[in-house]
C-alpha cells in the first residue's frame, strides 16, 4: 500500500510547476514594426524549459492575461513577440523597461520533431511569434529548414534574422506584392512542396492560411499550430475548445495535424 | 465524476470529459442567460499546490443546455446538470430546460464563493437552501442534489437541504480565497478573490463530509483536493458515496482517473471487503 502514498502535487517543487504564475522583470518592450512589437523579460524564478510551440500565459498585473507563445529563451530571460489587438496587448505595451508581469506555463504540447528533419515552415501573420523559437529548436536537432513568411503589405516585415538564428533562407511572399513572392504563403508552399521533399511541415498564422496550407500539404506531414480564445490554458474553463472536435487548444495543442482539426477550419 | 466547473459547457466539453474515463458527468453550472463570466486570470496554481479560480459562472445559457445534456445521454454517461441562479425562479426555470432536457440529476449550485448574487450568497442562509431544494424537487421525481460550501451554518443548511427533499449532498465547494502578487502589488486574479480547491481543502471536505454524514446519514458526493485514490478513501470513510475530481483534472485526466479507481480498488480488497459501499462511512464506526 505504499504506492503513491504522497499526493501527486506533494512532491513538485512548487516553482517548478508551470501552473503557477512566475513574476518576471521586464528588460525591454521594442517596436518591430508597423504590426509586431518584442517584448524580453527576466523571469525571478526559474522556468520549466518550454518547447515550440508551447506558450504562456501572461499576466499583464491589474489588466488580463493573455496567452502568448516564446519567441525565445535562455536561462535568463524569455520573449515574446506580440501584436497590439486589445487592452491586454494595449497595457502590455505600456510595461516599460524593469515593469512586472506574471507567467503562467509553458503550457501546451510540444511538438514531437525528429532529427535531422528536412521542415518548411510556413508562417503568416501574427504567426511569426513563435518563429523564432521553433526555428532555433529546428537548428537545435540538426533539421534543414526553409521559412515562408507571408504577410499583407511592406510595412509588416522586420528583420527576421534579427531575432532568429540558423535560418538558411527565408522566402517572403506579399499579398500587395511589394516585396518578395507576389501572392499568399500557401500559394508559394504549393510552388515549393511539388519541387522539394520536406518530412515536415509547420504551419503558423490565421486561420485561413492554415485551412489553405493543409490542404495544398495534403498527403504530406503538416502541422498547424492554431490560436484561439485562452482562458485558463489549463483544459479546465474549456474556452478554447475548438468546436466541432473534443479538442482543447491549451492541452491538446496548440500544434495540431491537418487530419484532426480539418473539420474545425472549414467552419 | 468531474466537479461542476470543469468544462461542461458544450457539447464537445462533454465529449472531452467522457475520454477522461467517468462514470458521470456534471455540467458547467446552467444560469438562465448566458453569461461572459470574468475576464483572465481566472484559474491558477497556488504555492500550496492548491489552485485558486473565479471563472464567474461562465456558461452559454439555457437554450444551449438541450444539447449538451443530449451528448451526455449520447455517450452513455450519467448527466448531471448543475444548475444556478440568482432567485428561485431562476433555480426553477433552468431546472425545468435541464428536466425537459432529460437531465439524470440535478446539482444545485448553492455555494459557489466568488459570483455576488448566485452561490454561496444564497447558499450560506439555510432557509433560501431550504426553498430553492423544495420548489426545485417538487418539479419532478429526478433526483436534486444541493451542492453545498463551507460557512458557519454547513451542518444546518445540510439538514435543510434534506428536509426541502434533497436526494443528496455535494461537499463541498471551493473555499473563499485570495492571492497578491508581491511584486506588483497586485491581486492576481481578475475578481480580485476566488474560490480556492486542491489538496489544501481536501481535510476541510473530508471534515464537513463526516460531520454532515454523522448527523444525518445521508448520501453525499464528496469532492475537495481528491489527487489520488487515498484523498478519494478518505472521502469516502468519512461518509461520501461517490466522488467528484475537479483541480486535479489539470494534469493528465485520464491516468489520475484510472489511478483512483484501481487504487480504491485494492485498497477495498486490502481492508478485507468487496464492495466500496461496506467502506462508507466506516471512520464513524466507534
Amino acid at each position: 500500500m505504499s504506492r503513491d502514498w504522497f499526493p501527486r502535487s506533494g512532491d513538485e517543487t512548487p516553482h517548478e510547476h508551470t501552473h503557477l504564475v512566475t513574476p518576471a522583470r521586464v528588460y525591454f518592450n521594442n517596436v518591430l514594426s508597423s504590426r509586431f512589437r518584442m517584448i524580453k523579460v527576466k523571469p525571478l524564478r526559474s522556468l520549466v524549459t518550454p518547447k515550440p510551440p508551447q506558450f504562456f500565459m501572461v499576466w499583464v498585473p491589474g489588466v488580463d492575461e493573455i496567452p502568448l507563445s516564446v519567441a525565445d529563451y535562455d536561462e535568463k530571460s524569455i520573449s515574446f513577440i506580440y501584436e497590439v489587438k486589445g487592452a491586454g496587448t494595449n497595457a502590455l505595451s505600456k510595461l516599460g523597461s524593469g515593469s512586472y508581469l506574471g507567467l503562467k506555463g509553458p503550457l501546451g504540447k510540444p511538438l514531437n520533431i525528429v532529427e535531422g528533419f528536412s521542415t518548411l515552415l510556413v508562417v503568416g501573420g501574427s504567426g511569426v511569434a513563435p518563429t523564432p523559437y521553433i526555428t532555433k529548436y529546428l537548428a537545435s536537432r540538426g533539421c534543414r529548414f526553409e521559412v515562408i513568411w507571408g504577410v499583407k503589405k511592406r510595412s509588416e516585415l522586420f528583420n527576421l534574422g534579427s531575432v532568429m538564428s540558423g535560418v538558411e533562407y527565408i522566402h517572403i511572399a506579399t499579398e500587395d506584392c511589394s516585396v518578395g513572392y507576389c501572392g499568399m504563403a500557401s500559394e508559394l508552399t504549393r510552388e515549393l512542396v511539388s519541387k522539394y521533399k520536406y518530412d515536415l511541415v509547420i504551419g503558423v498564422g490565421p486561420k485561413g492560411m492554415l485551412k489553405s496550407l493543409c490542404e495544398v500539404t495534403s498527403g504530406l506531414n503538416t502541422y498547424v499550430v492554431l490560436e484561439t480564445m485562452v482562458k485558463c490554458g489549463l483544459g479546465l474553463c474549456g474556452s478554447c475548445v475548438l468546436p466541432n472536435t473534443d479538442k482543447l487548444l491549451c492541452v491538446d495543442g496548440p500544434a495540431f495535424r491537418c487530419e484532426e482539426v480539418m473539420q474545425y477550419l472549414r467552419t | 465524476m468531474n466537479a461542476s466547473g470543469i468544462l461542461g459547457a458544450t457539447p464537445e466539453h462533454i465529449a472531452k470529459l467522457a475520454s477522461y474515463g467517468l462514470a458521470a458527468v456534471v455540467t458547467k453550472t446552467f444560469t438562465e442567460k448566458p453569461r461572459e463570466g470574468y475576464a483572465p486570470p481566472i484559474i491558477i496554481k497556488l504555492r500550496n499546490c492548491g489552485y485558486i479560480n473565479a471563472v464567474g459562472l461562465a456558461n452559454p445559457g439555457i437554450e444551449l443546455l438541450p444539447q449538451v445534456v443530449r451528448k451526455g445521454k449520447e455517450l452513455g454517461l450519467v448527466t448531471i446538470v448543475s444548475v444556478g441562479g440568482s432567485s428561485l425562479e431562476e433555480f426553477v426555470k433552468v431546472s425545468t430546460v435541464a428536466l425537459d432536457s432529460g437531465a439524470d440529476m440535478l446539482e444545485l449550485n448553492l455555494s459557489c464563493p466568488h459570483t455576488r448574487g448566485y452561490g454561496l450568497d444564497i447558499g450560506s442562509d439555510p432557509t433560501n437552501v431550504y426553498e430553492v431544494v423544495k420548489a426545485v424537487s417538487s418539479l419532478s421525481s429526478t433526483p436534486v442534489i444541493a451542492k453545498l460550501g463551507v460557512s458557519d451554518n454547513y451542518v444546518k443548511s445540510s439538514g435543510k437541504a434534506l428536509e426541502g427533499g434533497a436526494k443528496a449532498l455535494t461537499l463541498i465547494n471551493t473555499v473563499k480565497a485570495m492571492i497578491i502578487d508581491v511584486y506588483s502589488a497586485k491581486p492576481i486574479l481578475s475578481n480580485v478573490f476566488g474560490g480556492m480547491s486542491g489538496p489544501p481543502i481536501h481535510p476541510i471536505a473530508v471534515k464537513v463530509v463526516y460531520d454532515v454524514y454523522k448527523e444525518y446519514e445521508p448520501e453525499i458526493v464528496g469532492v475537495g483536493g481528491i489527487v489520488d485514490w487515498i484523498s478519494a478513501a478518505e472521502l469516502i470513510l468519512a461518509g461520501a458515496e461517490a466522488l467528484q475530481l475537479g483541480s486535479a483534472l489539470s494534469t493528465k485526466p485520464r491516468e489520475l482517473v484510472d489511478s483512483v479507481l484501481e487504487g480504491l480498488k485494492e485498497w477495498v480488497s486490502e481492508l478485507g471487503y468487496t464492495r466500496i459501499k461496506d467502506l462508507v462511512g466506516l471512520a464513524h464506526k466507534k
